[in-house]
């Protein structure tokens, strides 16, 4: 099932033919029951009457024309029989005449005096009686009365029962599908409209989605969003770094081709010239590491701080600088390990390169808020003049030096990427003072 | 000393054994991770350079491997990305340090000059061992103040015995360390290369800097002075 709205309307198809029908079985029973339970109340009486209007002299007799007409008149509807003890009829009302022997012929059951007995045969209800007949002579006469009703009413009663119900549950039916599909529809309208954002998007018409969603929706679109922005700004990236790289090689290119390969100097110049271009292309790969932080994850930023000074502890084996880190186990980042990695150990490396063998990192704040990590060392510092021109050292390929401080750049670039800075500052004794700020 | 090389590509790793040969180490040349493993554990190894993208097992693995079978020599890294993340995931996993690939072979060198200083506790490039000066990273030998013209091979054995003042190495570790693998070993050459290093060392025979020990091999016996 591919569609959310086929999957509904087959749910319902399968549940409401199920509910309806149990419901409607459910209601004909009951109302049978109480029909049946009515007639085997009214039997009893019918006997009581027969009882009232019999005689017993000889035998059993009662008057040629009894109360309820109906036993008199053939056909219609309400017969009597009483049978005797070994079960012979010994009187039937007239109506009786017209039916069939087979019905006629119901083997009075075996009962005990003051029994009765009510059962549906065919299509009427009978009740039998046994009583014991008190004669003139003080001697008990065993007699069944068996009084039998035609069926015929209660059931053409039924049937328009079953009529009604299955016209009002069908109905139901109808209109319960109606709403359904109308809170369907309602219901998925976000989903609509938002495969008609992605669509647009799709054909270039549209950015991002602007719609306002339902909270079940909002987290996908806002992590929809996310996605198209970042992809967005790594496909500027891209485009970027690929314009930078082919200006910036197009110098040594140049050099190369305009030189007098009969010169003596040449050998020279190429090796100058392929140096250049090998920085160019290592600034560009590193500054690649960064980029596509968005649907990032949050981590703790002391065990990651912690295993760059591991690192650079054994890097910078021979100088053995002090590595202080001052930071709250709770403290967090949101987004790429490679990106903190890349831009803290670059700025980590360069106060342990430089700086005067102490070194300082300390963090505050922490996602979901902002976070600020302070680097600091003890050595000479940069001077201020030299602040800006070196954080953006990348943004002119060509004028890159000689592969000092490089990292910074390739920090600073990252740390844009995620919206944040690179401030250089001076720390309190004196050496420099790298504050990386990413923001909420 | 030897060398162990694993590096994929083979203009690389050609250019680097040849490069170090002619410093004078014995190198190993190993085209992929699983010879590396082999090598690495198998024979003897004063100092490796793993690259870190390698075809079938990542010179990570690699060097845990190695780490794991209790192989403590000290391994310098290449890496052709050069970012953070490879390059603490490999000092993590047993590493030493690193180089960015491109590199300058003297950068290499360096390197592996700082490590192997590291690796035998000396604080500086050059000790002296009384009269006798050894420049470990220029590989230069001088007596009173006068240098002396040692071979490459007599250079390695000098530089071997000197790593280990005080400890006695048998003609078989030294042989072990100082040829390479596919090359002719015949012991006798190395009492050959004793016997001329200790008359260039020692002319006069007043400093003995190297004692024979009968039976177990040999003893630089000399004590470096402390600067």
């Amino acid at each position: 099932m591919r569609s959310l709205t086929g999957r509904l309307v087959l749910g319902s198809a399968l549940l409401l033919p199920l509910f309806l029908g149990a419901s409607g079985w459910y209601l004909e029973r009951s109302h049978r029951a109480s029909l049946e339970a009515g007639e085997a109340q009214r039997l009893p009486l019918q006997v009581f009457a027969l009882l009232a209007q019999a005689e017993y002299d000889d035998g059993i007799s009662l008057p040629e024309q009894l109360l309820d007409a109906r036993f008199n008149q053939p056909n219609s509807g309400l017969y009597a029989r009483i049978t005797g003890a070994d079960g012979t009829p010994l009187w039937l009302s007239p109506s009786a005449l017209s039916l069939p022997p087979a019905v006629l012929d119901y083997p009075a059951p075996v009962l005990s005096p003051g029994e009765r007995h009510f059962v549906r045969r065919d299509r009427l209800y009978i009740l039998s009686w046994q009583v014991l007949w008190e004669t003139g002579s003080g001697q008990a006469a065993p007699l069944q009365f068996t009084v039998m009703e035609s069926a015929d009413p209660i059931d053409a009663d039924i049937a328009v029962y079953r009529r009604h119900l299955l016209l009002w549950l069908g109905g139901s039916a109808l209109l319960l599908l109606a709403c359904q599909g109308v809170i369907l529809g309602w219901g998925l309208t976000p989903l609509r409209r938002l495969t008609a954002e992605v669509a647009a998007i799709e054909a270039g018409n549209a950015e991002r989605l602007v719609g306002d969603y339902p909270r079940e929706v909002q987290a996908l679109t806002s992590n929809l969003n996310a996605l198209l922005e970042g992809e967005r700004s790594r496909r500027e990236r891209v485009r970027n770094t690929l314009a930078d790289l082919a200006h910036s090689l197009k110098t040594p290119l140049a050099v190369l081709h305009s030189a007098d390969t009969a010169d003596s100097g040449f050998a020279g110049l190429v090796r100058e010239q392929s140096a250049r271009m090998e920085q160019i292309v290592n600034y560009q790969l590193q500054r690649s590491a960064g980029g596509s932080h968005n649907l990032l994850q949050l981590m703790p930023v002391l065990p990651l701080v912690e295993r760059l000074r591991d690192t650079l502890l054994k890097v910078h084996a021979e100088t053995q600088p002090e590595v202080a880190v001052t930071i709250d186990p709770h403290c967090q980042f949101r987004g790429d390990e490679r990106d903190f990695l890349e831009v803290v150990g670059n700025i980590m490396d360069n106060a342990c390169k430089y700086g005067g063998g102490k070194v300082q990192v300390s963090a505050s704040g922490g996602a979901p808020s902002a976070l600020t990590l302070v680097v600091e060392d003890n050595g000479p510092g940069i001077p201020a003049t030299e602040r800006e021109r070196i954080l953006h050292r990348g943004t002119r390929l060509d004028e890159l030096g000689s592969g000092h401080g490089l990292g910074l750049a390739v920090a600073a670039d990252i740390i844009e990427s995620y919206r944040g800075k690179l401030e250089i500052q001076t720390s309190d004794c004196g050496g420099a003072r790298m504050v990386i700020r990413f923001p909420a | 000393m030897r060398m162990l090389i694993v590096e994929d590509d083979r203009q690389l790793r050609e250019l680097l054994g040849a490069s170090f040969r002619d410093a004078g180490w014995a190198v190993e040349l190993v085209p992929d991770g699983r010879e590396g493993r082999y090598y690495g554990i198998e024979y003897p190894c004063d100092i490796a350079i793993v690259d870190l993208g390698l075809p079938d097992l990542s010179g990570i693995d690699l060097i845990r491997q190695w780490r794991a079978a209790g192989r403590i020599f000290p391994v310098l890294i290449l890496t052709a990305r050069g970012d953070w993340r490879d390059k603490v995931e490999g000092l993590e996993a047993g590493a030493d340090d690193y180089v960015t690939k491109p590199f300058r072979f003297e950068e290499v060198a360096a390197r592996v000059a700082a490590l192997l200083r590291r690796a035998a506790g000396r604080a500086t490039a050059a000790v002296e061992f009384g009269e006798i000066r050894i420049d470990f990273s220029a590989r230069r030998v001088s007596r009173a103040g006068k240098a002396l013209e040692l071979t490459s091979f007599e250079y390695n054995t000098l530089e071997y015995l000197a790593s280990r003042p005080g400890s006695v190495v048998s003609k078989a570790e030294l042989t072990d360390h100082l040829y390479e693998e596919d090359q002719d070993r015949d012991s006798n050459v190395i009492e050959v290369f004793i016997g001329r290093l200790r008359r260039k060392l020692d002319p006069d025979q007043t400093l003995q800097p190297i004692e024979t020990v009968r039976g177990a091999g040999y003893r630089f016996v000399l004590r470096p002075v402390d600067a």
